[in-house]
């Protein structure tokens, strides 16, 4: 123990040195290519440098509209330093989330030795903690992209560090309550994360603040500084607020109305009335329905084999843990639950479960995106885990085991991920745009077909397109597609069709046009006279001229 | 109440549960036997009454015992399986039995260090069995993914993938009202009960390695051993005198009536009309 005392700070110094350069390794070519949404915010950050305004106009947004799904922009904010001194690059985009990322571990540190009581685990635990967190396959992929959460995470944490040690200084407190605003800037989910930890805190602290209740005033007033923006940009238009929710919310899903009424037509119309409504009513089926979603995320084949399955947010061949967490996560749980009566046991199980909420409330589950902040218990219950090993071979030997755990990771992060999975990662636009400039010359319309996400950004994006020019230039219907998202049309001489029919397009094409096509929507046609392949030389997308 | 009136009153509601309407619900394949059926239900019946004697043989008190065997009788993948012709459901039956019988003789000598040493290599048998046998079939990739979706929440509670062989793909093996009550029990048997865990371990293993994974339904063998751990759950949770902990659990038995009519109003009802559609799916004795 005294060991760990006096040596803690080195310990830390060398995992965040770890951590820094697992987060900053080619973290422009490790994911290989700009996600669609990482894209979009790279876009947003340089029209707010350029012009004060988003990609749609609006003049220090709250909320960024982007493809209709209203990103918060604190992400975007934070890009714009990183734009303006290193240009409008996939770095810049990405460190913002990988500086913070690191900033986590050291944050979970501090955290855990102020919020542990007891003074023979709390260094151990800290240190164990954050080790766990530098080397997390969830964490790693998420602060090595630029997908909100990890600036997300680090804010609440930073929010919930102040918070503990405001207990005793109010100073800390009213900084607290501030960031805990500022928060909910940064991802969506943290307007339901936020204020039920808020809740969930004022509870355990309870007695404190009952106490000296004017110990909250200043607080809750900081809080609200923090939040008069978005309170603004909410009554201004609503969808600044639940613009997304609306789109991705469980009750936007038809399936449980659908299955409503399969059980009522199976009942037939002889059964009494009551009685139908009893068993089948809507409250029940949605209830189980997000109960479902939520147990969703213990699932160990989720957790600790296949991961995510939607595509960013996959690790090829591994779960978002490693497979060797999954016995001191049951250790740690173990070690939390059968002490619940202390207040820091119950303030991580209900993060814990407060972290599953958001995503609950979604369809395509589990989320490891959406449930990002389950982390800092989930690194704290496998670190508690970790904590049994008391002997030296059994020290030796999970170590053994978690650098091969790391060391197959870094494989599948670092080379397959990039060689066999690019197309997980969008890849192919950087070099399709770079194409396109070199030739747009020669042509009077330039079609690109949408069908792999939305094209338009990466022409933005790469082009550096002068902002000014494109908020003019744009043209939009702002109608949702079936999944809420908004299409771009075209700008300039760019044209981004939707579901492109090719075979009618080659009946009566546009003089003087290039066709841009994903290979897969023309394999059989061969006529195209550029193609850009991925990593392993399957075609992508092929370049027509008429 | 007295404990023998109890205990008879859960045994006539194991019965009715599975007895009730027994020749038409589940619908009769060619290959339906309904005296087969009905050695399943007696079976069915049977266990419940050796749920209760097993608690009792773990050291547990009478009332975790009852709540235990109350438990077990309206364990959804039980009653289902008490309904049709289950060996899996026979096998459970003289696997406890036996236990009940080996435990009493072995606790009284009080070799239980000698137990835990030699339990591991005994449990390990059938399953090394079939792993040198279909070593071709069973990598440990999907050895794990077995296990995994042995635990996973969505068989636990949401949806049964056995559902041909008897199973309610609406439900899952078990009510999730139950979850907490089975958390409960878990932590608080843990540190004392180390047999019991172990047993469910290995039946978790055993589920697992089997090569006919998941049409031996093999896991059903862990069904007497979650209603001890979820009585221990329920026996604790109702002695806590904290009011917002009281309130929580009235809360959750008041759901669980209504999740079981759920159950019964679907097993009942709609169960019927989605398998007579899918009768010929169906293989071997129902």
């Amino acid at each position: 123990m005294e060991f760990f005392k006096s040596k803690n700070l080195l310990f830390i110094f060398l995992i965040l040195i770890f951590a820094v350069i697992i987060r900053f390794y080619r973290l422009d070519t490790v994911p290989v290519s700009l996600y669609t949404d990482e894209a979009n915010q790279g876009y947003n950050a340089f029209s707010l440098l350029q012009t004060g305004r988003d990609e749609h106009g609006i003049f220090s947004p709250v909320s960024l509209r982007s493809f209709g799904d209203w990103k918060p922009p604190l992400q975007t904010w934070l890009m714009i330093p990183f734009v303006k001194i290193i240009g409008l690059t996939e770095k810049s985009v990405r460190l913002p989330s990988a500086i913070l990322g690191v900033a986590s571990v050291y944050l979970l540190y501090l955290f855990l030795i102020n919020l542990i009581t007891d003074f023979k685990q709390r260094y151990r635990i800290a240190l164990l903690s954050a080790w766990s967190l530098a080397v997390s396959p969830w964490h790693i992929l998420e602060s090595r992209s630029a997908m909100l959460v990890s600036v997300g995470m680090f804010f609440l944490l930073l929010a919930v560090y102040l918070f503990i040690k405001g207990i005793r200084n109010k100073t800390y407190l009213i900084l607290s309550f501030f960031t805990f605003g500022f928060s909910l800037y940064a991802y969506y989910g943290l307007r339901v994360v936020a204020p039920l930890l808020i809740l969930l805190l004022g509870v355990l602290y309870r007695r404190r603040f009952l106490q000296k209740p004017r110990y909250l005033f200043l607080p809750l007033a900081a809080l609200l500084i923090s939040i008069l923006p978005l309170i603004s940009g909410f009554i201004r238009n609503g969808d600044v607020l639940f613009g997304r929710a609306k789109t991705i919310s469980v009750f936007y899903d038809r399936g449980v109305k659908l299955k409503q009424w399969e059980l009522i037509t199976q009942d037939g119309t002889d059964a009494p009335a009551s009685l139908v409504r009893f068993y089948h009513n809507k409250p029940y089926l949605y209830l189980r329905r997000i109960t479902a979603n939520f147990l969703s995320h213990f699932d160990p084949a989720y957790l600790f084999l296949n991961g995510d399955m939607v595509q960013p947010f996959r690790i090829p061949g591994m779960g978002i843990m490693y497979l060797a967490d999954s016995l001191f996560l049951i250790v740690g749980a173990y070690w939390l639950l059968s002490d619940f009566r202390h207040r820091p046991n119950k303030l991580l199980i209900g993060w814990l479960i407060i972290s599953f909420i958001p995503a609950s409330l979604t369809f395509m589950v589990p989320a490891s995106n959406r449930t990002f902040n389950a982390l800092v218990p989930f690194m704290v219950m496998i670190a508690a885990g970790l904590t049994i090993n008391r002997n030296k071979t059994a020290v030796i030997v999970t170590s053994l085991i978690y650098t091969l755990a790391t060391a197959y990771f870094f494989r599948q992060y670092f080379i397959n991920l990039n060689s066999y999975h690019s197309d997980w990662w969008n890849y192919g636009w950087k070099e399709t745009v770079s194409q396109t400039s070199k030739i747009a010359g020669h042509y009077d319309n330039i079609v690109v077909a949408d069908f792999n996400g939305m094209p338009y950004i990466y022409y933005l994006f790469y082009n550096r397109y002068s902002p000014a020019k494109y908020q003019t230039e744009a043209i939009r219907t702002y109608t949702a597609d079936m999944f809420g998202f908004e299409h771009v049309e075209g700008f300039g001489k760019y044209l981004f069709p939707n579901n492109l029919d090719w075979s009618e397009v080659k009946r009566t094409p546009l003089k003087n046009t290039l066709y841009i096509l994903p290979a897969g929507k023309v394999m059989d046609d061969s006529n195209y006279f550029y193609e850009v392949k991925d990593p392993g030389g399957k075609p992508l997308y092929r370049f027509y001229e008429f | 109440m007295p404990l023998l009136l109890t205990l008879h009153l859960i045994i006539i509601q194991s019965a009715f549960l599975r007895l009730w309407k027994i020749t038409s619900v589940p619908p009769q394949t060619e290959n339906t036997v309904i005296i087969l059926r009905i050695l399943s239900a007696a079976a069915g019946i049977l266990l419940t009454w050796i749920v209760f004697y097993l608690a009792k043989q773990f050291n547990l008190s009478r009332k975790t015992a009852l709540l235990s065997a109350w438990a077990y009788s309206l364990f959804p993948w039980a009653i289902e399986q008490g309904r049709i012709f289950s060996s899996v459901n026979l096998s459970s039956a003289v696997l406890f039995l036996s236990v009940i019988y080996l435990l009493r003789y072995l606790l009284k000598k009080n070799n239980t260090k000698l137990i835990l040493r030699l339990a591991p290599f005994v449990f390990a048998v059938i399953p090394g069995i079939w792993y040198i046998k279909f070593k071709f079939l069973l990598p440990i990739a999907h050895i794990l993914n077995n296990l995994f979706i042995l635990i996973s929440p969505n068989l636990l509670f949401y949806r049964n993938i056995t559902f041909w062989w008897g199973g309610l793909s609406e439900f899952g093996i078990n009510y999730v009202t139950f979850l907490p009550f089975f958390l409960i029990g878990l932590i608080k048997q843990f540190p004392g009960k180390k047999i019991l865990m172990l047993f469910l371990a290995w039946v978790l293993i055993f589920s697992a390695f089997s090569p006919d994974f998941p049409e031996s339904r093999l896991f059903y063998l862990s069904g007497p051993l979650w209603s001890i751990l979820i009585g221990t759950g329920m026996t604790f949770s109702f002695q806590v005198r904290n009011k917002f902990f009281k309130t929580l659990i009235i809360c959750l038995s008041l759901f669980l009536i209504y999740e079981y009519g759920q159950l019964l109003h679907y097993y009942f009802r709609h169960y019927p009309i989605s398998v007579s559609g899918n009768l010929d799916k169906i293989h071997g004795i129902f």
